[in-house]
């Protein structure tokens, strides 16, 4: 196809805005915003000792939700069992870390190799089941991991829980959410590199017909256990975080909850959507904290009193949120805040979308299990 | 050698023999068209041939090599190129990334680079960015580049998917009912894009087609199935004055669509046996070589003249036999 090679490029972008003051008055509003976000968000609450923790959590939700949307969003493998690899991945940094004194840097790839293992085998299974089924036998497998491997004895250290001490550098709250942060910056480039490669774009051709992604020569079984191993390994690098944020990593802390907790938070953000995505995974880290600060200090001071009402609001307002997902806003937070990052990356502020492209546009269908 | 072979090729879905004993050459730089009624085995001999079914007996071989047990995504990398009977796209994504999609066996990189990225990647990136431009450029497609491909019209769809077969940088393409959704002039321009497509790029193609002029225009060879098996074979003019051949498509024996036909009756088979080795040699000298093109673009003009009154003769033929017999019968057939 030689003919084809040598035609130019038949699109080129058209120039910039010329004037130096007009670039600044087009830029500037965008760039303050930004920069309010970032100091409030990034540097003045977790500078506080109090909200640090809850800034962690968030870092460290928003890593699990990027891994969820590999296979969710982008490849379309419903996995309810990411509380098993975040829970491998605690646990086998904390083992390894403890137990076997590997260096403190080491145990992150340690636990991304168990978490990757383990995604695999489940990935396995993947290809020969599908739909709703495919989501039982990953909720199994959660379940079950929570059932025996996290109860054996010299992984747990006698069901007392397995130490996980962060080095003495990390022991500042604050700068312990930095190194989560950093985690979570270099899951958004993979993220941004896996989408923008061939393997993204074959991710979202088998996601949306196997036949048509083979017909271009992608080979789909092994796509499909690409997006797990990725997924498993990224979701083990979270639990690793989890680990020394908590310090002792017990066995009961990884049911199946959490695996619910995650996948509602990535539906929530937004499938396909990474910026969605993080906003979910904020939004389900810190509602807890926020509605009990809510009902310590406010309402039930002077109301009534409810008993640990904020349990059940989290998975009230968790309901709500995927309910108005499915129906109203397939496309999540990333879709509802569409203006706004639309604005933020240079274009005119409109509220209707103008452009629906984007490789990963997201229909109501990809929602299903 | 002929690009594509397929030898005795069988497959059963339960109870219904999809294919039997199919055999069928394509040779380098030919049209080989595909036709038969519904539910005549067209799509499912596609399917055998690229891998996505595994026939239960027989042979398909490329270039003199076995390739029945290859897997659809290596016969893509291979070089067989295909499009779907109802268009094969990823409808989420733009028409650029489709056409990229679609290059991916060919992209100069491999996963791990993909996912660190670096100059290797970035290159491949830009090398199929430019191709993929190129040929919307080709389709006269630009317009759409950043649109979602879930949004356009019918016949655009099939002319981006006819692009991305392309893009996967195919040796054989075989298209399914590449005019399905498309009016006659649209149909029409089609042809001509796929001979147009042949010279610039020296391509083979199998082509399964319901729109009789194209079939006429285009193929240089016609193979018809009927129930899964062969019914005739031949040079479509050959293969359209064949008394099964109107039989199977009207139904019944078909007296008077015989009778409408102005030229003399032949047997496609015997006339096969007769010229089979001419077909090699006689038919197709003039496509054989690209420098060759300005030779055969004038000689396709004279072909398409005569060949275009043929089919106009042709469709007169058709029509009177489909106004007498048709309906009855194929309602008939339609029980059985």
């Amino acid at each position: 196809m030689t003919a084809l090679d040598d035609a130019p490029p038949a699109h080129a972008q058209p120039p910039a805005p010329a004037s130096p003051g007009r670039w600044l008055l087009h830029w500037s509003p965008r760039l303050i915003v930004l920069l309010v976000i970032v100091y409030v968000f990034l540097i003045r609450m977790p500078a506080d000792q109090l909200y640090a923790p809850i800034a962690q959590d968030a870092a460290i939700y928003a890593i699990v939700g990027l891994s969820l949307n590999i296979l969710l969003g982008y490849t379309g493998q419903l996995s309810l069992g990411h509380n098993g690899f975040y829970g491998i991945g605690a646990f086998a940094a904390a083992y390894a870390l403890t137990v076997h004194q590997v260096p403190f840097g080491l145990t992150f790839l340690v636990a991304a190799v168990s978490g990757a293992l383990f995604a695999l085998v489940m990935g396995a299974v993947a290809l020969r089941i599908t739909g709703l089924y495919l989501a039982l036998i990953t909720l199994v497998f959660g379940l079950t991991l929570e059932d025996s491997l996290f109860q054996i004895a010299f992984l747990t250290n006698e069901g007392a829980g397995q130490p996980a001490n962060r080095p003495s550098w990390l022991f500042d709250e604050t700068t312990y959410f930095y190194f989560c942060l950093a985690f979570l910056v270099a899951a958004l480039i993979l993220d941004w590199l896996l989408l923008r490669s061939k393997i993204g774009r074959a991710l979202l051709a088998l996601k949306e017909n196997e036949r048509v992604a083979e017909a271009f020569g992608i080979n789909v079984t092994m796509y499909k256990l690409l997006a797990f191993v990725i997924s498993g390994a990224l979701c083990g690098v979270a639990g690793a975080l989890f680990a020394y944020r908590v310090g002792l990593v017990v066995g009961s802390g990884f049911g199946f909850n959490l695996a619910l907790t995650f996948v509602l938070m990535t539906v929530v953000g937004g499938l396909g959507s990474r910026i969605g995505v993080v906003l979910g995974a904020v939004l389900f880290a810190s509602l807890s904290y926020v509605l009990e600060e809510t009902f310590l200090h406010g309402v039930n001071s002077f109301v009534f009193r409810f008993q640990d009402a904020e349990q059940y609001i989290v998975g009230f307002l968790g309901a709500l949120g995927l309910i108005l997902t499915l129906v109203q806003y397939p496309g999540g937070i990333g879709q509802q805040i569409k203006p706004i990052t639309r604005w933020l990356g240079g274009k005119r502020f409109s509220l209707h979308d103008d452009e629906d492209s984007g490789p990963a546009a997201v229909e109501g269908s990809s929602v299903r299990a | 050698m002929s690009v594509l072979e397929v030898k005795d090729l069988s497959i059963r879905f339960g109870g219904l023999q999809a294919l039997q004993d199919l055999t069928m050459e394509v040779n380098e730089y030919e049209i080989v068209g595909l036709i038969g009624p519904n539910g005549a085995g067209k799509t499912t001999a596609f399917n055998c041939i690229t891998g996505f079914y595994q026939p239960n007996s027989g042979h398909v071989l490329y270039r003199g090599k076995d390739v029945t047990k290859a897997a659809p995504h290596v016969k893509a990398a291979m070089g067989f190129g295909r499009t779907f009977q109802n268009v094969g796209m990823v409808k989420g994504a733009t028409a650029l990334d489709n056409l990229k999609t679609a290059q991916h066996a060919k992209a100069g990189y491999d996963v791990v680079t993909g996912l660190i990225g670096g100059p290797k990647s970035w290159q491949g990136e830009r090398v199929m960015t430019a191709k993929a431009e190129a040929i919307l450029d080709l389709l006269g497609l630009s317009a759409i580049r950043d649109k979602r491909v879930g949004g356009q019209s019918y016949g655009t769809l099939k002319l981006l998917e006819l692009g991305c077969a392309l893009a996967t940088d195919p040796d054989i393409l075989l298209l399914d009912e590449p005019t399905s959704g498309m009016g006659p002039d649209e149909s029409d321009e089609l042809g001509d894009r796929l001979l147009t497509l042949r010279r610039e790029f020296g391509l083979t193609m199998l082509v399964i087609e319901h729109h009789v002029p194209l079939v006429l225009r285009v193929c240089d060879h016609v193979y018809v199935l009927n129930f899964g098996r062969m019914l005739a074979q031949g040079t479509p003019s050959e293969v359209q004055s064949h008394p099964e051949v109107i039989a199977a498509y009207l139904g019944g024996e078909a007296p008077e669509a015989l009778a409408a036909t102005t030229e003399p009756e032949q047997d496609a088979e015997l006339e096969d046996a007769l010229h089979g080795e001419q077909r090699g040699q006689a038919n197709r000298p003039e496509f054989v070589q690209p420098p060759a093109a300005e030779r055969a673009k004038k000689k396709t003009a004279s072909v398409k003249a005569t060949k275009a009154t043929k089919a106009v003769k042709a469709t007169k033929a058709t029509k009177k036999a489909t106004g007498k017999a048709a309906p009855r019968k194929r309602a008939k057939g339609g029980s059985a």
